[in-house]
């Protein structure tokens, strides 16, 4: 078994006997990854982000009694998968309150976005104009953290192949960011 | 050399070994460094915006923290709780018992049909029986599929909390205190959930209303996380069948 299931499953394993200890520890190693993901698909940083990490802690614990059965290959492609499906949930719940979706970026909640929730934001709006299996493997590649080889495998494609993909998308992502106005990484700090 | 392919390209770029002529080759080929410093730029853009300060690192470790600690207690009770309801369910077969995955409380609803009644008005009741660990406020509202109706605290001050003493000692409690005051409802009619929030404060009327706000405008299947989010030991209870 990998190191890091290995791991992940004897942190959960501990968590579940009680050692809430191990919990924080796990969520420890995930949170700028749950971070990233959620900032990706709209949650900004800051007490937005802060509550979201609560929502989602709440959700493992409810799904802590058969967590080490879900995760059988990835914690984080568990995790990546109930954060999408946890801002699916706050967009839902957020219309019902309010008409306006607090997710959207174009909604006005009276503050100005952090200069990383801006760049999310415009790396969402770049991302969304790639095509689909470049958007596969952007998401795979720079928001999981896989290597190539488990990219290929999940875009039934081959390393050589989602290597050319890396390389066209990031062509594409650095002309669209640059025309936004992010022109490198020091645009951000 | 024909310029590397893809793959040998990005392996390189993540520090893996390439064969020399390859190396050879990049140090050479302005393309191949172009195409490099691109993707270098990228994830430096990536992981900038990425980061994070020790300060938030540190407020979202504290939330983990104070999630989960909030969580463990009701486990321990849970197991004890679990013990004390399935004695009680041997000896009293009707009572419906459950026991969430967290909170202070372990809880069982009794439904049955009042004996003193005219069988005509087709009304049947329920009481509770609830367990915590530590003094606990409570608040009660009986849901259905799309309306609510608040059990507790009753707006009457005189019935404010059913003949019961806020906040509850720790130990069993029957609610309401007195079978006199058991909750009613038509037989054709029944809850189809009850929401119990517990609390270690007594809920203000702006935490009565904020509850109300979520019980209105969420939908039922995700009612329980929201609430969650400021009361942690807020359950939501299956009405029993009949």
């Amino acid at each position: 078994m990998e190191a890091t299931l290995l791991r992940d499953r004897t942190l959960i394993d501990r968590w579940r006997a009680g050692d809430a200890d191990a919990g924080v520890t796990l969520l420890d190693h995930y949170v700028g990854y749950v971070r990233r993901i959620a900032m990706r698909l709209g949650v900004r940083s800051g007490s937005e982000f802060e509550e979201f990490w609560q929502d989602l802690v709440l959700r493992l614990i409810q799904q802590l009694p058969g967590l080490g059965e879900r995760v059988r290959t990835s914690f984080a492609g568990y995790l990546a998968w109930q954060v999408r499906d946890l801002v699916r949930a706050w967009r839902r719940r957020r219309r019902h309150v309010v008409a306006t979706d607090l997710l959207d970026p174009a909604a006005d909640d009276g503050l100005q976005p952090d200069a990383q929730t801006a760049f999310w934001e415009a790396l969402n709006d770049c991302s969304g104009q790639l095509p689909p299996r470049e958007q596969a493997v952007f998401e795979h590649r720079f928001l999981g953290g896989l290597d190539l080889g488990e990219v290929a495998t999940r875009v039934g494609s081959n390393a050589n192949a989602v290597a050319q993909a890396v390389f066209r998308l990031v062509r594409r992502l650095r002309d669209c960011l640059t025309g936004k106005g992010f022109d490198g990484p020091g645009d951000l700090l | 050399m024909n310029h590397p392919n893809a793959e040998l390209l990005l392996r390189f770029a993540e520090g893996e070994t390439v064969p020399a002529a390859v190396r050879t080759h990049l140090a050479e080929c302005e393309a191949c460094q172009e195409q490099l410093a691109q993707l270098g730029k990228f994830e430096a853009q990536l992981a900038t915006s990425s980061t994070m300060s020790p300060s938030e690192r540190q407020a979202l470790r504290a939330i983990s923290v104070r999630t989960l600690a909030a969580a463990a207690r009701p486990s321990r009770l849970r197991l004890v709780g679990l013990v004390a309801v399935a004695m009680a369910a041997c000896l009293l077969a009707t009572w419906s018992l459950w026991s969430s995955t967290h909170g202070l409380c372990d809880i069982g609803v009794r439904r049955y049909v009042p004996d003193n009644v005219v069988r005509a008005e087709r009304l049947e009741r329920f009481s509770m029986a609830v367990q915590v660990d530590a003094p606990r406020w409570l608040g009660l509202w009986q849901l259905d599929s799309k309306d609510s109706k608040r059990l507790m605290p009753n707006d009457d001050p005189l019935l404010r909390y059913l003949g019961a003493e806020m906040p509850l000692a720790a130990g069993s409690h029957r609610l309401p205190a007195a079978e006199v005051l058991d909750f009613e409802f038509a037989s054709d009619q029944p809850p189809s959930s009850l929401l119990l929030v517990a609390s270690t404060t007594e809920l203000s009327a702006s935490d009565l209303s904020a509850i109300e706000q979520l019980i209105a405008t969420t939908p039922r299947p995700e009612l329980l996380k929201a609430v969650q989010a400021k009361w942690f030991e807020a359950r939501v209870l299956e009405f029993p069948a009949r």
